[in-house]
């Protein structure tokens, strides 16, 4: 069952479009990232759904009841915030069992239900302290413990990390991965850090502009990205102008200096059509003088940036762009000097083609 | 303002310099006549405490301070009623819009005191506005006594604190997060729990600042009582200007100051514990 669907939602605000037609369905026990640049709407998303703005059109269901003129609080939703929203002026114990008592829970079942909360975010003895006696990833767990106690149909989070240091918010990363696997919860999560969004999530909805640009598995995203941006929004990427050759079974195109470039996939368009061609760095191998691949370039080392466990090098083309390769860094020296000629070759499942002007 | 300027690299030696003419004011006219008020309250012809000791046994004194306190608090109370609705509504609208309320919350200030009090006769008074309305209404005998009593004090002191209550309260309404009152409307609290669990007890340091003020300002009151109060209302400057100037005894007045100034010492200092906590928190 979807517990969240948006359908043809849109919200303007004036003349800018915050969201366009967006429809998009989570469902039980998923964890949906939305991921995107800053102004791609996420927020807008988020609070649309938290019923905290009205779309301007299209309808929003929770649980497959329509939604879309319900006050905030009878939506049954969880939230986390990006400045946790604790009550500073309750200890953790009241804040936790804040919405029980709206619930007009008897006090006996609160006690034990917020001891359990707090057991599960690993923060069994805090109970009778202020918000402001904790750490910020301490207060971030009761953020979370206090949506967790209710069992709403789900959670929201905007940027819950944003706040918190690199170190710490890998940690919670895992702790936020532990309570979903461990609890089957609902979570639609907002980030704009793609490592984030590819540690937690089931799916990806990558945002842009108020649309969505694509949706899918983190993996799908990365290794079938629908548009260029896509590609160069998740991980690196190296992105060229070619015309198409072949078109099928499995198109043929001719990149910088003319060689051919095989794909996997059949391209729906005429011969001698412009089209933009993708591979990431990693898949690109230097080839020994021996060695040929399937796809193959020629140019010069432009540079190289040893990153420990990492080597980047740089390849002029002779047509003049620059594309990377990322290796893992094996023995000692670098096997290809800046200046020396140099060949990188990939396989033809490693070729992506997209339409130009996209 | 002051901490910016000391702030600034090369600035702090301006500031004995700047502060020099509003320093020679203040010792000109608020402690040199402290000093003699001070002197006066233990010197009669000698070092005595004679008018300390009788005023503690003085009927009319510990009337007065009663009558005092209790019209403070009744008009700190009245205040706070009309001017914490008014704080939470300027806390709701969009800045601009509240820039231009405020302009209108501190309209009384930009009247005399002694001119507003002649208005509250026009308006309160046996022939005025509010009786001649109930006259109309309810025939001869509806019009009731407003003015010269309890009431009057009441309305016009109220009239003259509500800045003074609706500052300190917006100050505390607008310092909350807004996202603490979305989190618990998301967890499903009504408006209801939302403003007495939340927006209320968040507030308070702005309400209890705000209400300490108004006692303060309310125990020194001279012209309101005077001119709106009966008999019954004399309040402790009311007694001052008594012994001042119908009595002559000078010892007496200036010992009742003393005291004055002692309580609204305490209800400062309250007022700073209160400010110091809400920075806290
Ligand atoms: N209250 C508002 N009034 C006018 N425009 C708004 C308002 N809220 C958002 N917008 C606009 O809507 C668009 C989407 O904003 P939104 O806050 O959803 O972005 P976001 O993806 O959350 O960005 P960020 O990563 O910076 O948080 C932006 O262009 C923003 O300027
Ligand atoms: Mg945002």
């Amino acid at each position: 069952m979807a517990m969240v669907r948006l359908e043809q939602v849109s919200k303007r605000y004036g003349s800018v479009a915050a969201l366009s037609a967006v429809d998009l369905s989570v469902d039980k026990g998923e964890f949906v990232t939305l991921l995107g640049p800053s102004g791609s709407g996420k927020t807008t998303l988020l609070n649309l759904i938290a019923g905290m703005v009205a779309a301007s059109s299209g309808k929003v269901f929770i649980r497959d009841r329509d939604v879309t003129d319900v006050p905030p609080s009878q939506r049954d939703l969880g939230m986390v915030f990006q400045n946790y929203a604790l009550m500073p002026h309750m200890t953790v114990f009241e804040n936790i069992a804040f919405p029980l008592r709206v619930r007009k829970m008897p006090s006996a079942e609160v006690r034990a239900k917020v001891e359990d909360v707090l057991r599960l975010v690993q923060l069994p003895d805090v109970a009778q302290r202020k918000p402001r006696e904790l750490s910020g990833g301490q207060q971030q767990r009761i953020s979370i413990a206090r949506c967790l106690v209710y069992n709403p149909s789900l959670i929201l989070m905007d940027e819950p990390l944003g706040a918190l240091d690199r170190k710490l918010r890998d940690q919670m990363q895992l702790e936020i991965k532990r309570l979903h696997g461990q609890l089957g919860i609902t979570v639609l999560y907002v980030t704009h850090d793609q490592e984030e969004a590819m540690v937690l999530s089931d799916r990806i909805c990558l945002m842009n502009q108020g649309r969505i640009e694509q949706l899918g598995k983190p993996a799908e995203l990365y290794f079938h990205p629908a548009t260029p941006f896509v590609a160069t929004f998740l991980g690196e990427s190296n992105l060229l102008d070619v015309t198409l050759v072949t078109a099928e079974p499995a198109a043929v195109v001719r990149g910088p200096g003319g060689c051919a470039i095989r794909s996997e996939k059949q391209v729906s368009m005429a011969v001698d059509a412009s089209l933009r061609m993708l591979v990431r760095p990693e898949h690109l191998r230097p080839l020994a003088q021996s060695e040929s691949a399937c796809n193959e370039v020629s140019g010069i080392v432009s540079n190289v940036i040893f990153i420990g466990g990492i080597t980047c090098y740089f390849v002029q083309l002779p047509d003049g762009t620059v594309i990377t390769s990322r290796r893992l860094t094996e023995g000692a020296g670098p096997p290809a000097a800046i200046g020396s000629p140099i060949r990188l070759g990939w396989s033809a499942a490693n070729t992506v083609l997209f339409p130009a002007g996209t | 303002m002051a901490t910016a300027a000391m702030g600034r690299p090369g600035s702090k030696g301006d500031l004995p310099i700047l502060l020099a003419p509003v320093t020679a004011l203040l010792v000109l006219v608020f402690f040199v006549p402290l000093s003699f008020v001070l002197f006066y309250s233990v010197y009669d012809n000698g070092l005595t405490a004679k008018a300390f000791v009788s005023l503690a046994k003085s009927t009319l004194f510990l009337r007065v301070l009663g009558t005092s306190f209790d019209i403070a608090l009744s008009a700190t109370a009245v205040s706070l009623l009309l001017g914490y609705p008014i704080a939470l509504h300027l806390a709701r609208q969009p800045p601009r819009r509240r820039a231009l309320l405020m302009i209108l919350v501190l309209l009384p200030f930009w009247t005399s005191i002694l001119v507003k009090s002649f208005a509250f006769y026009i308006i309160l008074g046996n022939q005025g506005i509010i009786n001649q309305a109930l006259r109309w209404v309810f025939g001869e005998a509806a019009a009731v006594k407003l003015l010269f009593n309890r009431v009057g004090v009441i309305v016009g002191m109220s009239h003259y604190l509500i800045p003074f209550v609706v500052f300190p309260a917006l100050a505390s309404l607008l310092a909350q997060n807004p996202d603490l009152r979305r989190a618990a409307q998301i967890m499903g609290a009504g408006p209801v729990r939302i403003f007495l669990r939340i927006t209320l007890p968040l507030s308070m340091p702005g309400v209890i600042a705000g209400g300490l003020m108004s006692m303060v300002i309310s125990l020194g009151v001279f012209v309101t009582p005077t001119l709106l109060g009966g008999k019954a209302d004399m309040m402790m400057a009311n007694l001052i200007d008594f012994y001042t100037r119908d009595t002559l005894d000078w010892n007496t007045a200036a010992a009742i100051a003393v005291i004055l100034l002692a309580l609204s010492g305490i209800l400062i200092a309250m007022l700073s514990w209160v400010r110091r906590d809400d920075g806290v928190a």
